[in-house]
C-alpha cells in the first residue's frame, strides 16, 4: 500500500513538472510570435480587420458618410455583421512594423445594387492616391445574350457574337413578336366578350398554353461559329473599329491612320494666336514628336504669364511637361521683352494620336510654331491676332487675311475691339460680327468649311477642330475604340473586348483583391508607420448605391529574411 | 475504497499546483506584455489582445487562494528555497529600481531617489511576506 502511495505520488510528481514546463513554454511561445510579428523574418506580415472586431493595426475605418450609418448594421434574424457604406471613398490606415515591397489588399463585400467600380486607392509620398482595379460590375456586360461566346484570359475577357445564331435569334423574335402581338389582340377582345369570371379564366389559361406554344415553336437551337480562338488570335487580326467596342481596354496601339506617311519637310505655322490652345498630332511608328514655339508675353494685365506646355500620350498618360515661366514683368504696363523659343522633342514614339496643351493666359502669345509634323490641328478654340491691335507684339508683320479650316458643326466668333468688327467668310455664306465681345454662333452643314477673316483679331470657337490647311486635318478617333459605356445598344457590334477584374464567391459575400508594390506602397513615417489606404467607388454616391463590407485584410509582404541577406546586412553595417 | 479516495487526491494535487501555475504563468506573462507595451507602444497591443489573460490571472488568482497553496513534500529543500528567494526578490527589487528610474527619469535627480526607495520598498515588503509565510508554516507544523 505505501509502495502504491509513493509510486503514484512520483508520477503524479512527474505530471506537474510537465505541466509546469509546458505552461512556462507558453511566455516564451507568446515572445517568439511577437519577434515574428515585429521583425517579420519570414518575409508575411497579415493583418486582417473584421468590422465587428476590429484590428489594433488598423485605424481610422471610416467613410465620409452622415455617423448615423457608421457601425455594424445588424438585421433582425440575421448574426451576419456588415459595415453599411453609402459614401465613397472608404478610408483606413494599417499600421506595418516595417516598410514592406508588396501589399495585396483584400475586400469582403456584398454589391446588392451593382455599383459598377471597385477599386483601390494607395497614398503617395505626394499625398496623391495610385488607384488599382478590384472589381467591376458592368451591367452590360453582365447582361449580355447568350449569342455573345466569352473567352478569358486571366482578367482579359473577349466576348465574340455568334453572327448566324444571333440573326436567328433576331428572326424568330420578329415571329414571337408578331404572333404575340396576335394573340394579345385576340385575349383583348375575348375578354371584352366574356360575361363570367370562369369564362375570363378559360381565356387566360388558353392564352397562357398559346403563349408558351409560341415560345416553343420560336426558340432557337445554338449554330455557327465565332471567328477567333482565343484572345491573342483575336487581337492579331484586329477586326475594323467600328466592330469592336472595349470596356477598360486600351486598343490605341492596334490601329494606325490609314495610308500615313512620315512629313520630310518642316510645316510652318506664321500665324500669332493668344492665350490656352490645345494641338492635336498624328505621329507614326518610330517617328518623333518635334515641335518648336517662339512665345511673347504681351504683359497688358498685372501678374505673372507663364505657359506650361504639355505632351499627352494616346493612353493619356503626360509624356512631357515644360513650365516657362513670367518674362520678369508682372506689371500690366504693356512693355514687351524679347521672344523666347520652347522646343519639345520627344523620339521614337509609337503610333496614335498625341496632344500638346499650351497652357496659359492671354498675355501670352504664340507667335510662331514649326514642325515637323504635317497633321496639326487645334481643338475647340482659334485666336487670331495678326491685327495692328496688337502692334507692339506682332510687329511689322504683313496683316493679311487668314483663312482656316474646321471639321466642326457649330461654330462661335467674336472679336474684342470694336476697331475689328468685320465680316467672315464661312463658308459660302457672310456672318457679321457687329459688336464687340459678342458672340455669334452659325451651325456649318459640311465636313470641312473654310473660314476667312479679313482682320484676323478673332477668336473661334467650335465643337471639333481648326487647321491653317485642309489636309492638315485628320480624325483624332482613328484610334479610339468605343466604350461599352457609351453604346446604347450593344448588339450593333460584333467584339467586346474587356479587363473585367471579377470578384470571387465566399457565400453571400464577394472578395476582391489588389496588389500595389513599391514604390507606389508609400509608407508614411510619423509616429507610427502608416500605409493609408482607400477604397474609391466612383459615381457611388450620386447613384444612391450602398456597399456592404464585412472585412477588410491586408498581406504585406517582402523578401524573408535569408542567411544571405543577414551577412549582407552585416557587411554593411561594418563598411559604414 | 482507500485506493480511490488516494487517487482522488493525486488528481487534486495535480489540478491544485495546475492552477497554480497557470496563475504563476499568467502574472508573469502579463507583467512582461505590459512592460514590454509600455517600453515600445504597440508592440504587444497591435498584435495581441491582453485583456483576455488579464481575466485567466484574475480568475486563476482567485481560485489559487480558494484552494490554498501548494504542500511541500521536500522539507529539506526549504532553506534552499528561501535562498532562491532572496535572491530572486533581489533581483526583482533592482529591476524594479532600473524600471521606475527609467519612466520618472525626466523629473531630474529626484528620480534616483524615488526609484531607489521603491527598490528597497519591494524588497522589504517581498521579505515580510516571506518571513510571514514561513512563520505560517511553522504554525501548521506545530
Amino acid at each position: 500500500m505505501l509502495k502504491f502511495w509513493t509510486n503514484n505520488n512520483d508520477k503524479a510528481s512527474t505530471v506537474i513538472r510537465v505541466i509546469r514546463i509546458v505552461l512556462w513554454l507558453a511566455p516564451i511561445v507568446i515572445l517568439m510570435f511577437l519577434l515574428n510579428r515585429h521583425y517579420v523574418p519570414f518575409g508575411t506580415y497579415i493583418v486582417k480587420y473584421d468590422v465587428q472586431n476590429g484590428s489594433p493595426a488598423v485605424r481610422n475605418f471610416a467613410s465620409k458618410e452622415p455617423d448615423r450609418l457608421i457601425g455594424t448594421k445588424n438585421i433582425p434574424g440575421e448574426t451576419d455583421y456588415f459595415q453599411l457604406i453609402t459614401m465613397s471613398p472608404l478610408y483606413f490606415d494599417v499600421k506595418a512594423p516595417r516598410p514592406f515591397a508588396k501589399a495585396t489588399v483584400t475586400l469582403k463585400y456584398q454589391n446588392p445594387q451593382s455599383q459598377e467600380v471597385v477599386q483601390l486607392g494607395v497614398q503617395q509620398s505626394n499625398a496623391a492616391y495610385a488607384y488599382y482595379p478590384m472589381a467591376y460590375a458592368n451591367s452590360t456586360l453582365n447582361s449580355l445574350g447568350d449569342y455573345w461566346q466569352v473567352m478569358q484570359s486571366g482578367d482579359v475577357y473577349l466576348w465574340q457574337k455568334n453572327i448566324e445564331y444571333f440573326q436567328n435569334v433576331q428572326n424568330e423574335k420578329k415571329i414571337y413578336d408578331s404572333r404575340k402581338k396576335k394573340l394579345d389582340d385576340w385575349k383583348t377582345k375575348q375578354l371584352k366578350l366574356a360575361t363570367t369570371n370562369d369564362q375570363k379564366q378559360t381565356i387566360e389559361n388558353q392564352y397562357s398554353q398559346e403563349l408558351d406554344q409560341i415560345s416553343q415553336d420560336t426558340q432557337v437551337d445554338k449554330s455557327g461559329s465565332v471567328p477567333f480562338s482565343s484572345i491573342n488570335d483575336f487581337l492579331g487580326h484586329i477586326p475594323p473599329r467600328e466592330q469592336v467596342a472595349q470596356y477598360n481596354y486600351d486598343l490605341s496601339a492596334y490601329y494606325e491612320l490609314p495610308g500615313y506617311k512620315p512629313s520630310k519637310e518642316a510645316t510652318e505655322i506664321n500665324h500669332s494666336l493668344r492665350g490656352k490652345h490645345e494641338i492635336y498630332t498624328y505621329i507614326g511608328d518610330g517617328e518623333s514628336l518635334n515641335f518648336s514655339f517662339v512665345v511673347q508675353d504681351i504683359n497688358r494685365h498685372a501678374g505673372e504669364d507663364s505657359i506650361t506646355f504639355s505632351v499627352i500620350g494616346p493612353t493619356g498618360a503626360i509624356l512631357k511637361k515644360i513650365i516657362e515661366p513670367d518674362d520678369g514683368d508682372t506689371n500690366a504696363d504693356g512693355h514687351v521683352n524679347s521672344e523666347r523659343v520652347v522646343d519639345l522633342l520627344l523620339p521614337d514614339l509609337p503610333h496614335g494620336v498625341y496632344r500638346i496643351v499650351l497652357d496659359t493666359n492671354d498675355d501670352m502669345f504664340i507667335k510662331k510654331i514649326v514642325t515637323f509634323q504635317h497633321l496639326v490641328m487645334f481643338k475647340g478654340i482659334l485666336y487670331l491676332t495678326d491685327n495692328s491691335e496688337y502692334k507692339s507684339i506682332v510687329g511689322d508683320r504683313q496683316f493679311s487675311p487668314t483663312t482656316v479650316y474646321t471639321n466642326s458643326s457649330i461654330l462661335s466668333a467674336y472679336t474684342s475691339h470694336d476697331a475689328n468688327l468685320q465680316t467672315l467668310r464661312v463658308g459660302t455664306r457672310n456672318i457679321e460680327l457687329t459688336s464687340a465681345n459678342e458672340l455669334v454662333d452659325v451651325t456649318l452643314n459640311q465636313p470641312i468649311t473654310s473660314i476667312t477673316t479679313s482682320k484676323n483679331d478673332v477668336s473661334l470657337q467650335g465643337n471639333g477642330y481648326f487647321a491653317f490647311t485642309k489636309d492638315q486635318l485628320f480624325d483624332p478617333n482613328i484610334s479610339l475604340v468605343v466604350s461599352v459605356n457609351d453604346i446604347t445598344n450593344i448588339d450593333d457590334y460584333d467584339f467586346i473586348i474587356a479587363t473585367y477584374t471579377q470578384p470571387a464567391s465566399e457565400g453571400d459575400w464577394l472578395i476582391a483583391s489588389a496588389t500595389v508594390e513599391a514604390p507606389q506602397l508609400f509608407f508614411d513615417k510619423g509616429s507610427d508607420l502608416l500605409a493609408h489606404f482607400i477604397i474609391n467607388l466612383p459615381n457611388f454616391h450620386e447613384s444612391g448605391k450602398i456597399l456592404k463590407v464585412k472585412e477588410i485584410s491586408i498581406n504585406f509582404e517582402k523578401p524573408p529574411l535569408t542567411l544571405s541577406r543577414i551577412w549582407s546586412k552585416i557587411i554593411g553595417l561594418v563598411n559604414k | 475504497m482507500l485506493l480511490h479516495s488516494t487517487r482522488y487526491e493525486i488528481i487534486l494535487r495535480i489540478l491544485r499546483s495546475t492552477i497554480i501555475e497557470i496563475f504563476k504563468v499568467a502574472l508573469v506573462t502579463y507583467l512582461l506584455l505590459y512592460l514590454l507595451n509600455d517600453t515600445f507602444p504597440g508592440f504587444v497591443t497591435d498584435n495581441l489582445r491582453i485583456i483576455p489573460l488579464l481575466w485567466i490571472t484574475l480568475i486563476t488568482g482567485m481560485l489559487s487562494i480558494w484552494i490554498g497553496p501548494e504542500k511541500s513534500t521536500d522539507n529539506s529543500s526549504v532553506q534552499q528555497i528561501r535562498f532562491k528567494e532572496y535572491i530572486f526578490i533581489s533581483v526583482l527589487s533592482l529591476a524594479s529600481i532600473a524600471f521606475i528610474y527609467y519612466r520618472i527619469q525626466a523629473v531630474g535627480k529626484l528620480a534616483y531617489m524615488i526609484s531607489i526607495l521603491s527598490g528597497l520598498i519591494i524588497f522589504l515588503l517581498s521579505i515580510l511576506l516571506i518571513n510571514e509565510q514561513n512563520n505560517d508554516d511553522e504554525i501548521d507544523k506545530v
